[in-house]
């Protein structure tokens, strides 16, 4: 099973902590990214932030096409930050995997991967 | 301080500008709502540690900010013995964010900044003030940055917060003409705060960043509450090219390197890429500014591998559009770089000519003529321009450059001299 780890996180806060703590969560990645590739093929990337997303709303019927807004799907206050995509045995495994990131600050959601394409098509 | 301090500090300083902004709005006195804020984040820092951190941390604090205000307002009448006044009704948690998604925050903001933003004021005070208020620094900190004793730095913040909060600007909601000359007035302000660190002389250049990185947040602030405003795009876009280039800018020694001769391979690719990924949403808006040209300026440097590869046929028919939405004799001495580039010196130069009188105290004016005249032969005029610029106000860096170009010229002269008295003999 394919298991994404989802990361929430507040925008701007990490750019304001200090350097020693952003370069220990920076390690934790670094860390988990090791760990990831050596077992395999895996994918992470890092999203930037919001105020760089378009989001299309479904067409209205007069329209017929969807129409692109400025901005995130959804105006909340923690701000999808990145994520993982990882092969896992369990939900259990992706679960420890998630948490040696550590959830001090930030919120992280996994999810069953329903469908991967491109760099993350199953072969 | 403990990691969690470090967290809670910079989550409050994230939340700051909106939930002071908020609770201007609410108790219609700026100082009131710093010190209700400062109260909720000092209850935040005891009570979050213990009993967890609430779902929606801007929520939690707005509302305990809101309660600290108004019993700030009970304490004060009781003090007065007038009875109490009438406290504003207690809102609901939900009812008070609905509130503000509504829309209402995006103006308390922006109402916020523009208060800051008070003619009467310099540039610098009002950078400083929406330093103090908005961005929350500390005076020591605005005083650094500023290069300024903080004492001094006190002194000018009271008078310029005793200027700006006179001028009552109202907590109506704007209309869209009023909005947007707002917003106008706020982008030129962040603009000038970025300008004033970046244009910071040799030596003061490491201390001086801090004045772009809070020009980019605020920048960022305001294009999260104002997400399809493509000037802001464009804004922040500007701001995003300038400083991936930070590193690149100083030498070993700490002095300025020109564009031109900067290591392209230390420019912040994160920040590039970022910066064009703006710019390209602001295209979609097909309602181009001053400060969406000016990005694209920006990015037409960014793209090219070294100096050679600049597209500056490019850059000059961006500049040729800035100057029509910008009329101003600088933009026209950059656009005359850019003819340089691509016609050659003597086109430029004629440009130059109609600035004489605009730009006679600006020292790059002269570098700039003095350099199309290098390139041009003219070396008793081209050293005539640099000995100009000498006079200006300059710094010590800048004066050393000069001397090394007026005795360059001196010395083509010289040769001149020599290779046309051997003709003569030959």
């Amino acid at each position: 099973m394919l298991y994404s780890i989802l990361i929430y996180a507040a925008e701007g806060v990490f750019d304001r902590l200090p350097p020693d703590e952003q370069e220990a969560i920076l390690r934790r990645h670094g860390d988990l990214q090791a760990k990831l590739a050596a077992r395999g093929d895996f994918a992470v990337a890092r999203l930037m932030p919001v105020s760089s997303a378009v989001t299309l709303k479904p067409a209205s019927e007069s329209a017929g096409k969807p129409l692109v807004v400025d901005g995130p799907f959804a105006e909340t206050k923690e701000r999808f930050a990145g994520f993982y995509v990882v092969d896992c045995e369990s939900l259990d495994e992706a679960v420890a995997l998630a948490a040696e990131l550590g959830t001090g600050h930030d919120s992280l959601e996994i999810r069953p991967v329903a469908w991967a394409g491109g760099l993350l098509a199953p072969p | 301080m403990t990691a969690g301090d470090a967290w809670l500090e910079a989550r409050f300083a994230e939340i700051r500008p909106k939930a002071v902004a908020a609770l201007t709005r609410q108790f219609r006195d700026l100082e009131l709502a710093e010190e209700a804020f400062a109260v909720s984040c000092l209850r935040a820092v005891q009570a979050w540690p213990k009993r967890g951190r609430p779902d929606d941390p801007f929520a939690w604090l707005l509302a305990v900010g809101r309660n600290a205000g108004i019993d700030i307002l009970r304490r004060a009448a009781r003090a007065r013995d007038l009875g109490l006044p009438e406290p504003p009704a207690p809102a609901a948690e939900d009812a008070l964010i609905a509130d503000l998604d509504a829309g209402g925050l995006r103006d308390d903001v922006l109402r916020l900044l523009f208060i800051c933003c008070h003619p009467d004021l310099a540039p610098r005070d009002q950078s400083a003030l929406a330093l103090r208020i908005v961005a929350g620094l500390s005076v020591a900190e605005i005083a650094r940055a500023f290069l300024i004793k903080p004492k001094a730095m006190e002194q000018r913040l009271t008078r310029a917060k005793r200027t700006a909060t006179r001028a009552e600007v109202p907590f109506e909601t704007p209309d869209l003409a009023e909005r947007h000359k707002r917003l106008r007035t706020v982008s030129l302000m962040v603009y000038l705060l970025f300008n004033e660190g970046w244009s910071a002389s040799t030596g003061e250049t490491q201390i001086r960043t801090a004045l772009c990185e809070e020009a980019i947040r605020l920048a960022r602030l305001l294009l999260d509450l104002f997400p399809a405003v493509g000037e802001l795009m464009g804004l922040l876009a500007l701001f995003l090219f300038q400083h991936s280039r930070r590193l690149a800018r100083l030498d070993a020694v700490g002095e300025l390197v020109p564009l031109d001769d900067q290591d392209r391979t230390s420019w912040d690719r994160a920040m590039t890429t970022e910066a064009r990924a703006l710019l390209e949403k602001a295209l979609r808006h097909a309602a181009p500014g001053p400060y969406q040209i000016q990005a694209a300026i920006a990015a037409v440097h960014a793209a090219a591998p070294a100096a050679d590869d600049t597209d500056w046929r490019e850059i000059e028919r961006l500049y040729a559009a800035l100057y029509l939405l910008e009329p101003t004799p600088v933009v026209k001495l950059n656009h005359a770089v850019a003819v340089a580039k691509v016609d050659g010196p003597a086109a430029a130069l004629d440009m130059l000519a109609t600035l004489a009188d605009a730009l006679d105290a600006y020292k790059w004016f002269h570098t700039t003529r003095a350099a199309f005249l290098t390139e041009l032969g003219d070396f008793g005029a081209a050293g005539a321009a640099y000995q100009r610029a000498l006079s200006l106000d300059t710094t010590a860096p800048e004066r050393r450059h000069l001397r090394r170009k007026i005795t360059a010229c001196e010395e083509e002269i010289r040769n001149d001299a020599a290779s046309g008295g051997a003709r003569r003999i030959s």
